[in-house]
């Protein structure tokens, strides 16, 4: 830590916890100072500890860490900004915020500054705690995801293909090139490429550039969003950390 | 993670410890909580102590391995088929308590308040943990609710976010009853802890308790 400084205070969204030993949890912290970090919340299960269900995952907390000898966090204390308690009132809110707080946790960097993610996270939570369907939550975390990967430096090149530059044609999508590619290029000696329909290209182009406000309303069929998504999970588990 | 300890115990251990003293440092450090160091305090210990000593922990846990199992029909921990709460002909047979944990059975029943019959499920639900239904023993709840005589489904799972989307998954499958008048789906109030302070009470659990609040 800077200037020898071992305690930090600053905004988390609280990503996951699991139980440790007696009554402790480790949680994942996406915080907007520090980004992922790991940290223990010593005796969090006993009803009567003061940290008591400020912690679930999804809220958003003002939260006290403390670096001691081990590398890992303590949790000295926390107070509540938003508990955003209606993602956790429908299990299909649960279901789909599940998958964005797991990419969070699988591939956004330990200990790497990102208010911009930080920002967009806690706005797509926001959406998600209003998602009145199934679709809608799936919109807004499909476009929340797709969003993250810009604000990580990973704009996926859709309007030409990533082989010869031919804007023509473009019929799949290869997450090791970063873009789509063309017909004439698509399964040139590529293990990850995949095809990805005129619709389904529109409808990634359409998640990236739409405000994430107007994402619960995006209807899109089930193959196309399921292009989208694979689209996204690929560059994601090739670029990210 | 226990396994990761046991690892790196015996990577920095093994020129240390004869194998049988590093097999036990490597058995007891896999006990949820016990790290490297517990499991070679505790291994000393029991090597310290004479045999007649040590011996009853030995076949005490080979026992209780043995001859424990699993209730057939709630899933609690039993040497007979079914477990004494279950053979229970006083307790209420129209009332089961959804627990994660054969250890929450302790804790409700400690209350001494509750005269109905259990079901463990075996864990939560986590959708970040990918820890489905299938995973758990929901399938013999339904098929309980729906072949006894069951009037009333109390989801005593933690009030945590597992515990929750657990509670909210069990009363959506038990819908058609409830809404045939068949059967009532409640969970235990949640609230302040008796002998706490209400300044020091959490947002999230002050919101539910004033929710959850009663006529005096």
């Amino acid at each position: 830590m800077a200037g020898g400084n071992r305690s930090l205070e600053t905004p988390a969204l609280v990503v996951s916890s699991r139980r440790f030993k007696e009554a402790d949890q480790i949680l994942t912290l996406y915080t907007r100072d520090r980004g992922r970090v790991s940290a223990i919340a010593k005796g969090i299960r006993r009803t009567k500890s003061r940290l008591g269900g400020r912690l679930e995952p999804f809220s958003l907390v003002e939260i006290s860490l403390h670096l001691g000898r081990s590398s890992l966090y303590s949790i000295t204390g926390a107070q509540t900004i938003r508990t955003f308690q209606a993602v956790r009132d429908r299990l299909y809110r649960m279901d789909e915020g599940a998958r964005l707080l797991e990419d969070v946790r699988r591939y956004f960097p330990e200990e790497e500054e990102n208010a911009a993610a930080f920002n967009l996270l806690v706005r797509a939570v926001g959406y998600l705690s209003l998602a009145e369907s199934r679709e809608a939550a799936a919109g807004v975390v499909l476009a929340a995801r797709s969003k993250l990967l810009v604000a990580h430096g990973y704009l996926p090149e859709l309007d030409s293909c990533q082989k010869c530059g031919e804007d023509e044609f473009l019929c799949a999508f290869d997450p090791s090139l970063g873009g789509v590619v063309c017909r004439d290029c698509y399964g040139e000696g590529v293990q990850d490429c995949f095809r990805l329909s005129d619709q389904g290209l529109t409808a990634l182009r359409e998640v990236l550039v739409r405000p994430l406000s107007e994402a619960a309303e995006v209807r899109v069929s089930k193959a196309v969003s399921g292009e989208v998504e694979r689209a996204v999970s690929r560059i994601f588990d090739h670029h990210g950390h | 993670m226990a396994a990761a300890r046991g690892a790196a115990a015996v990577r920095h251990g093994s020129k240390l410890f004869s194998p049988p003293i590093q097999r036990l440092i490597d058995e007891l450090s896999k006990l949820p909580g016990v790290g490297p160091k517990t499991a070679q305090r505790l291994t000393f210990h029991l090597l310290r102590l004479p045999p007649e000593e040590v011996l009853p922990l030995a076949r005490a846990l080979e026992e209780a391995k043995e001859r424990i199992g699993f209730c057939r029909k709630c899933f609690n921990l039993t040497e007979e088929e079914e477990c004494e709460l279950c053979r229970d002909p006083r307790r209420d047979p129209s009332l089961i308590c959804v627990v994660e944990e054969p250890s929450d059975i302790i804790s409700v029943e400690r209350t001494h308040e509750y005269r109905g019959r259990y079901h463990v499920l075996g864990g939560a639900l986590s959708p970040i943990d990918g820890v489905g239904p299938d995973r758990l023993r929901m399938e013999e709840l339904f098929r309980r609710v729906r072949e006894e005589e069951v009037r009333e489904v109390i989801v005593a799972t933690n009030p945590t976010m597992s515990g929750e989307a657990t509670a909210l998954y069990i009363a959506e499958e038990l819908r058609p009853e409830v809404e045939a008048g068949k059967l009532r789906v409640t969970r235990p109030a949640a609230g302040l802890p008796m002998g706490g302070d209400l300044e020091y009470a959490d947002e999230v659990t002050l919101s539910r308790a004033l929710a959850g609040r009663r006529d005096v």
